[in-house]
C-alpha cells in the first residue's frame, strides 16, 4: 500500500494568483527513495510542505483533491504527531538551529525531549546518531557560532535522531559550499541504506541518478514525468523539456542522435563506463 | 567523541557552589523576598545590609567584578542626584538641621537622611536581584519553572530572545561595517547619523522576521507542539529540605518588612 | 485549520520583537543618536499579533536589561502598556497611513510620560526622580515658585516626561510605520492582525 498517495491536489497559497500545485497525482511507497527535481519555482517544496501537513495546518490557502498519509487524510492529521513520523530537513542552515540550547549535544537532543524520550535512552541515541554522521567532535560547541555546513549536519543529526519512518529532505545543499555539500552527501548516502522513505529534492542531478529508485519531475506546479529513475532519467522528451538530466545521459542520448547508440542511456558516470567499456 | 561529556548529562546539573547550585526558583524567591523588603523598609540601613550581603555573594560566587561594575553604574548617579535633588528642594526649610558643607553649599540633615533612604532601597534591590542574575543561567531558571509545570515555549521564547539579540548584533555591526565601506556616512551631524540608521536597522528587522516562518517550520520538524510528556537532557538537583528552610526565612524577612512599614506608619499617624 | 495552528508564528515572533528592541538602542549608540528607540520591537509585535505578544515582548526585555540593572524592572509596565496600545491602534488601522500613525506618537508619549512619571513617582517617595527629566522639571518647579501642592508637582513631572519622550516615540512609530508597509503578505498572512496591512489587490486575488 502507498504510504502517501495524492489525487488531483490542487494548492493556491492565500493571497496570490496561481495555484502552485495544480491537479497532482502520485503515491510515495515505504522505504524507497524518492528524488524530486524540476526547476524553482515549478512546486517542489509546496509539495514538500503537503506531505510535512504544514499545508493546510501551517499555510492557510485553499486546498483542492484527497492528499492521504497512511491512509488518513492531510486535514484530519495532527502536525505534532506527523512530525514524529515524517522528518524535514530544508535549505537554510542557520534558521534550522534552535537558538535555545547551548551545545550540538543539547541540540541534536531537542526532538527527543519534545517526544518525551527516556533521558538514557535520549543519551544513546545522540551519541548513535552524532557518530554515524561525524559530528562527534563538536558535541560541546556551541551551535550558533557553527558554519553552514557544520549547522545542516546538525539539521540532519537532529531530525534523524527522531527516527521517523519518512523524511522528506528540500534541497539539502543548496546554501553550502562545496565541503559542506560533499558531507551533506554522505549522509544522504547512509540514508540510502537505513530502510526509510526517503523523498529528496535537489538540484544535484548527478546525486539523484544516483540514489533514488524512482523520480518526479515537477513542471508548473504539475508532475510532468515520474517512474523509475533509470526511465526518467533517459527520456528524451525530459532532454527536450530542458530539464536537467545527468551529462552522461545527454551523451548517451548524443550518441543515438549521431547514429552509434550504447546499449542502453546511462545515468551515472559508472553505467556508463560498463556501457563503453562493453562495446569495446 | 568526548564520552564523558556525553555521559555527564546523567548527573544532575552542578556548578560546585553552594549558592550557585541552589534551585533557580529558591534562589528567585530568596532574591525577590529581600529585595520587596528593601522597597518595603524603605530605609538605608536594610539597603546598605543588602548591599554588603550582595558583596559577600559575589566574592563567595566570584562574579565581583561583573557585580561591582554593574551596581556602580547604577549606585553613583542614584546616590548623587537624589542627594542634589533634596538638598534643592528641601534644603532651606525651616526646622531642618544643618549638617556639611559643600564648597559652602550648606546641606541638611532631614532631606539628607530622606535621600539615603530612598537611594539605598534601591541599591539594596539591585545588588540582591544583581546577584541572582549573575549567579543564575537562565536557561536553568526556565527549567525549573518547566518543572513547575509551566509550558515549554515560555522557555523557548526567552531563551531564543536572547540569542536572537546576540544574533542581531552581529548582523547589526557587519551591516554597520559593511555600510561604511560602501562609503555611506555613519559619522557627522545628526541628520548624518540619523540617515543611516534606516538602511542598517531595515534589512535586519525584515529578514530576522522573515526567518521566523523557516523557525517555526524547523521548530514543528523537532516535535515542538507534541505534547505528550516531555523528558529533558538537562536535569536540576532535587530541592533538598534545608533549602525550603533559606526560602521560608526569607519569606519571614519579606513578612517582617512589611508589619514593621504597616507599625511604623500608624506609628507616624 | 485551527485558529491555534494559525497563531503558531506569533510565538516565533516574539524573540525577534524583544531582539529588535535591543538592537534599536544599540544601534543607536553605535551611531551616537540622542534619543533610545528601545521599544520598536514592541510597537511592531503588538500591531501584528496582539496585545499580549507586545506584552510578552515589552516584559521580557525589562527582564533582559535587568540582568544588568535591576532596577529597570519597575518600568515594565511602560514597555508593556506600549503593545497594548499598539495592538488597539492597529485594529483600529491607524498605522495603515501616515499622518494617523505620526499622531498616534502623541498617545505613546503620553503613555512614556504618564506611566512614567507615576513609577518615578512612587519609586521615588513621591517626589521628583534622579533622571534627566529631573533636571529639566527642577528649575520649572522653582520659577513657578510652586508651593507645597503634590498635584502641581506630578503634573510638572509629567509633563516632563511626556516632552522628553515625544520626540523618541515619533521617531519610534515613524520607524514601526515603513517596517509594517515593508512586510511579504505571505508573511502578514499568518499573524493575527497581519491581513490588516494586506493590500486590497492582494486581498482581491484571494476571491477569485
Amino acid at each position: 500500500m502507498s504510504f502517501i498517495e495524492l489525487k488531483d491536489v490542487s494548492y493556491k497559497y492565500p493571497y496570490t494568483k496561481d495555484f502552485a500545485l495544480k491537479d497532482v497525482n502520485c503515491s510515495f511507497e515505504k522505504g524507497k527513495f524518492y528524488g524530486i527535481i524540476g526547476e524553482n519555482g515549478g512546486g517542489k517544496t509546496t509539495l514538500c510542505n503537503l506531505i510535512r501537513g504544514l499545508i493546510p495546518h501551517f499555510y492557510l490557502g485553499k486546498l483542492t483533491g484527497e492528499c492521504k498519509i497512511e491512509g488518513k487524510d492531510i486535514r484530519d492529521w495532527d502536525t505534532a504527531e506527523l512530525s514524529s513520523k515524517i522528518g524535514y530537513v530544508f535549505q537554510n542552515p542557520f534558521t534550522q538551529i534552535s537558538g535555545i540550547k547551548s551545545t550540538v549535544f543539547e541540540e541534536v537532543a531537542i526532538g527527543l525531549e519534545n517526544l518525551g524520550v527516556p533521558k538514557d535512552e535520549m543519551i544513546e541515541r545522540v551519541m548513535k546518531v552524532c557518530e554515524q554522521l561525524d559530528i562527534g567532535h563538536l558535541i560541546k560547541n556551541n551551535p550558533n557560532n557553527l558554519s553552514g555546513g557544520q549547522r545542516q549536519r546538525v539539521a540532519f543529526a537532529s531530525i534523524i535522531a527522531m527516527d521517523t519512518d519518512t523524511l522528506v529532505i528540500d534541497e539539502p545543499t543548496s546554501q553550502l559550499d562545496p565541503e559542506g555539500t560533499e558531507n551533506v552527501f554522505k549522509i544522504i548516502e547512509s540514508l540510502k541504506h537505513s530502510n526509510k522513505t526517503i523523498i529528496l529534492v535537489e538540484h544535484k542531478i548527478d546525486l539523484i541518478a544516483q540514489f533514488c529508485d524512482e523520480i518526479l519531475v515537477m513542471e508548473n506546479g504539475s508532475v510532468a514525468f515520474s517512474g523509475p529513475t533509470h526511465e526518467v532519467l533517459t527520456k528524451r522528451e525530459l532532454f527536450e523539456h530542458k530539464a536537467s538530466i545527468p551529462e552522461v545521459s545527454k551523451f548517451g542520448l548524443a550518441m543515438e542522435d549521431a547514429g552509434k547508440p550504447l546499449s542502453a542511456i546511462p545515468i551515472t558516470i559508472e553505467e556508463a563506463y560498463e556501457l563503453i567499456k562493453e562495446r569495446g | 567523541m568526548d564520552k564523558e561529556f556525553a555521559y555527564s548529562f546523567k548527573d544532575y546539573v552542578k556548578y560546585g557552589n553552594g549558592f550557585k547550585d541552589l534551585n533557580p526558583i529558591s534562589k528567585l524567591t530568596i532574591s525577590l523576598c529581600l529585595g520587596i523588603a528593601s522597597c518595603v523598609i524603605h530605609r538605608w540601613q536594610f539597603g546598605i545590609f543588602l548591599f554588603f550581603l550582595g558583596i559577600i555573594l559575589a566574592l563567595y560566587t566570584r562574579v565581583f567584578d561583573r557585580f561591582i561594575r554593574s551596581l556602580l553604574v547604577i549606585a553613583i548617579p542614584l546616590l548623587l542626584l537624589t542627594s542634589i535633588m533634596r538638598q534643592l528642594q528641601y534644603g532651606h526649610v525651616e526646622g531642618n538641621t544643618p549638617i556639611f558643607k559643600i564648597f559652602g553649599w550648606q546641606w541638611y540633615k532631614e532631606p539628607f537622611i530622606a535621600s539615603m533612604d530612598i537611594a539605598w532601597y534601591i541599591i539594596g534591590f539591585s545588588s540582591v536581584l544583581l546577584i541572582y542574575f549573575l549567579n543564575t543561567e537562565m536557561k536553568d531558571l526556565m527549567l525549573a519553572l518547566e518543572n513547575r509545570g509551566v509550558t515549554h515555549v515560555a522557555s523557548y521564547i526567552m531563551l531564543s530572545s536572547m540569542q536572537s539579540i546576540i544574533d542581531m548584533r552581529k548582523s547589526a555591526n557587519t551591516i554597520l561595517e559593511s555600510q561604511k565601506a560602501r562609503g555611506i556616512e555613519t559619522d557627522g551631524n545628526v541628520i548624518v547619523r540619523m540617515k543611516a540608521f534606516f538602511p542598517t536597522l531595515g534589512p535586519i528587522l525584515l529578514s530576522a522576521m522573515s526567518g521566523t516562518e523557516e523557525k517555526a517550520i524547523a521548530m514543528d520538524a523537532r516535535a515542538f507542539s507534541h505534547d505528550g510528556g516531555h523528558t529533558y537532557l538537562r536535569v536540576l538537583r532535587p530541592i533538598p529540605v534545608w533549602e525550603y528552610v533559606i526560602d521560608a526565612l526569607a519569606v519571614l524577612v519579606l513578612i517582617g518588612s512589611i508589619v514593621y512599614a504597616i507599625m511604623s506608619s500608624m506609628h507616624a499617624l | 485549520m485551527s485558529r491555534k495552528d494559525s497563531n503558531r508564528l506569533t510565538w516565533f515572533l516574539i524573540p525577534i520583537g524583544v531582539a529588535v528592541n535591543f538592537i534599536g538602542g544599540t544601534i543607536i549608540l553605535l551611531l551616537k543618536l540622542p534619543i533610545y528607540l528601545d521599544s520598536i520591537g514592541t510597537i511592531i509585535v503588538g500591531a501584528l499579533c496582539g496585545a499580549w505578544p507586545g506584552v510578552i515582548v515589552g516584559l521580557i526585555s525589562n527582564i533582559l536589561t535587568a540582568i544588568t540593572s535591576p532596577n529597570n524592572l519597575f518600568y515594565a509596565p511602560l514597555n508593556m502598556a506600549f503593545g497594548v496600545l499598539a495592538a488597539y491602534l492597529s485594529k483600529k488601522g491607524v498605522f495603515k497611513k501616515f499622518i494617523p500613525t505620526l499622531i498616534s506618537s502623541l498617545g505613546f508619549a503620553f503613555i512614556g510620560g504618564a506611566i512614567g512619571a507615576l513609577i518615578t513617582w512612587a519609586l521615588y517617595g513621591f517626589d521628583f526622580g534622579s533622571g534627566t527629566t529631573a533636571i529639566v522639571v527642577l528649575p520649572i518647579w522653582k520659577a513657578l515658585g510652586s508651593p507645597e501642592v503634590p498635584v502641581t508637582k506630578f503634573l510638572i513631572q509629567l509633563l516632563g516626561e511626556f516632552s522628553c519622550d515625544l520626540l523618541d516615540k515619533s521617531i519610534t512609530i515613524i520607524v514601526c510605520y515603513f517596517i509594517l508597509k515593508a512586510f511579504p503578505t505571505r508573511f502578514l498572512s499568518k499573524l493575527p492582525l497581519g491581513p490588516i496591512y494586506i493590500s486590497d489587490e492582494a486581498k482581491a486575488l484571494d476571491n477569485e
